[in-house]
């Protein structure tokens, strides 16, 4: 007969009220982690706290910044209009998470707080230069998304914490931008790479880049000498070629159960170089346009 | 410690109790007897257990049972009408010979019914991709997506 607890509180209210009765307790949003966790005995849970009803998580709202809910599943993150159009690079990199079937369930909070050092929407949100909202009994605090990350599952959240929103700032219309990634299955599995880039461009010179690795560090990196290198330059074939073998040197892969060090090291290079064509294209026949 | 749900099952609303690291895809084989739902590798890889969950597919194995309280779910047996006839894309499926074991059939015939409802005429590349979380180590693929889009195209007439 189980002993584990189940609550589902309605509000943060009642959801802080539980967090505070009982250290122990588990956030559950979506599951997809937590579930294959327990499934394999890698975790034991005592109480489970449902956060899927506590609906004031789960919204996506644009006024001076776009703010997304925690519990905004990934499913919503992929298919919204706003994000399609704000941000492509966050819009396709929920959609290569897992399958239909765990975009339904997962949540974007639940990806960004499981802290993988692939997790999807992470290199995006880095490069989005996001804030983590994170909410105690009594406290909020803010923290840029390049601080959240501590290590392969590690955050800055501490017990009694709750990670409620993150706040993105507008990108101005001349900023391009793109998810690629790499994995041994096309669906339902994690990246080998993943690079997240926007640009902000003048035709083809470049004023701005940031660039997101994922799956190459302990936790999801930018790489800033690339970033820096590839600023105010014009954005020739052998400039973006020599910016990709910059992120290699940037990153620090290691060999694991589904690919090598070096492999990912060539990923990198591979996917850095198509992503910045890619946007150097689109940024190109918009100028011809104009 | 086990929860009271009630949820509605292929229109049936059921009410049991369940422990509440219990999984969606047991209670609704074990405990309701919907064996049409498969489960395959428990983890969220093989969509077997695909069902609709308020209208859009889950995996079934993920979802803890106290979390589909107040749900409405459909199943592959929910698809067949009063008289028995069989949904448009179970017999696209059987008339294209989508069919070979037959254990990832009632996930891919969910997915493939929650396409055609956000998409009634996808491309060949929107099928391959909404069914592309659902595994079939028999018949490679090409004769299922077959199979949708002649589903799909039986609704245009
Ligand atoms: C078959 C399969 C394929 C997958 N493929 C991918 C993939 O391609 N890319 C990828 O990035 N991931 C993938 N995943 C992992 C997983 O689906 C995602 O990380 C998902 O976004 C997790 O969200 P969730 O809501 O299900 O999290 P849960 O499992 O509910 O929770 C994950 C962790 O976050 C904590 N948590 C959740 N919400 C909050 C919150 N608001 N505040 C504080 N802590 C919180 C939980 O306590 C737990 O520790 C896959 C999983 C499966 C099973
Ligand atoms: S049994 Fe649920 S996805 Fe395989
Ligand atoms: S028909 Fe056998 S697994 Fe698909």
């Amino acid at each position: 007969m189980s002993k584990v607890i189940y609550s589902s509180p309605e509000n943060l209210k009642e959801l802080f009220q539980l967090l505070e009765q009982d250290q122990a307790a588990t956030l559950w949003a979506g599951g997809t982690d937590l579930t294959v966790k327990l499934e394999n005995k890698k975790i034991k849970v005592s109480h489970i706290i449902n956060l899927k009803n506590v609906k004031e998580l789960d919204f996506i709202t644009a006024s001076e910044t776009i703010r997304i809910g925690a519990l905004t599943s990934i499913r919503k993150l992929e298919t919204s209009n706003l994000m399609q159009t704000e941000y492509p690079l966050l819009a396709q990199a929920s959609h290569g998470l897992g399958s239909w079937q765990i975009r339904t369930l997962a949540t974007f909070g639940g990806n960004l707080a499981n802290a993988a050092p692939s997790a999807e929407t992470a290199t995006p949100i880095l490069v989005l230069n996001g804030t983590m909202i994170i909410k105690g009994k009594n406290t909020e605090r803010k923290v840029p998304a390049a601080e959240f990350f501590r290590g392969p599952g590690q955050t800055v959240l501490k017990q009694g914490e709750v990670l409620t929103e993150v706040e993105l700032p507008k990108l101005t219309s001349d900023f391009k931008s793109i998810y690629l990634k790499h994995s041994l299955r096309r669906s339902m599995d994690i990246a080998l790479v993943g690079v997240a880039c926007a640009l902000r461009l003048d035709g083809d010179k470049c004023l701005e880049a940031r660039i997101g690795l994922g799956a190459v560090a302990p936790t999801p990196i930018r790489v800033p000498k690339t970033e820096q290198f590839l600023t105010d330059k014009t954005l020739t074939t052998s400039m973006i070629a020599e910016a990709s073998r910059l992120a290699v040197e940037e990153c620090r892969p290691i060999d694991d159960i589904r690919a090598t060090a070096s492999y990912r090291r060539e990923l990198v290079q591979v996917l850095v170089k198509r992503a910045l064509t890619s946007l150097v294209k689109d940024g190109g026949s918009d100028e011809n346009t104009d | 410690m086990k929860i009271p749900i009630s949820l509605t099952v292929n229109g049936d609303k059921f009410e049991l109790l369940v422990a509440p690291t219990r999984k969606l895809v047991d209670v609704l084989r074990e405990d309701l007897g919907f064996t049409g739902t498969k489960k395959g590798c428990g983890e969220g890889e093989c969509g077997a257990c695909t069902v609709l969950m308020d209208g859009e597919p889950v995996s079934s194995c993920l979802v803890l049972a106290p979390q589909a309280h107040g749900k409405t779910v459909v199943t592959v047996e929910g698809l067949e009408s009063e008289n028995g006839e069989l949904d448009p894309v179970q017999e696209s499926f059987m008339s294209k010979g989508a069919i070979q074991c037959g254990y990832c059939s009632p996930g891919m015939i969910m997915t493939s019914k929650a396409l055609l409802k956000l998409n009634p005429h996808p491309t060949e590349e929107e099928v391959k991709d909404a069914i592309s979380g659902n595994l079939c180590r028999c018949t490679g693929y090409q004769k299922i997506v077959d199979a949708v889009l002649d589903a799909s195209e039986k609704r245009g007439r």
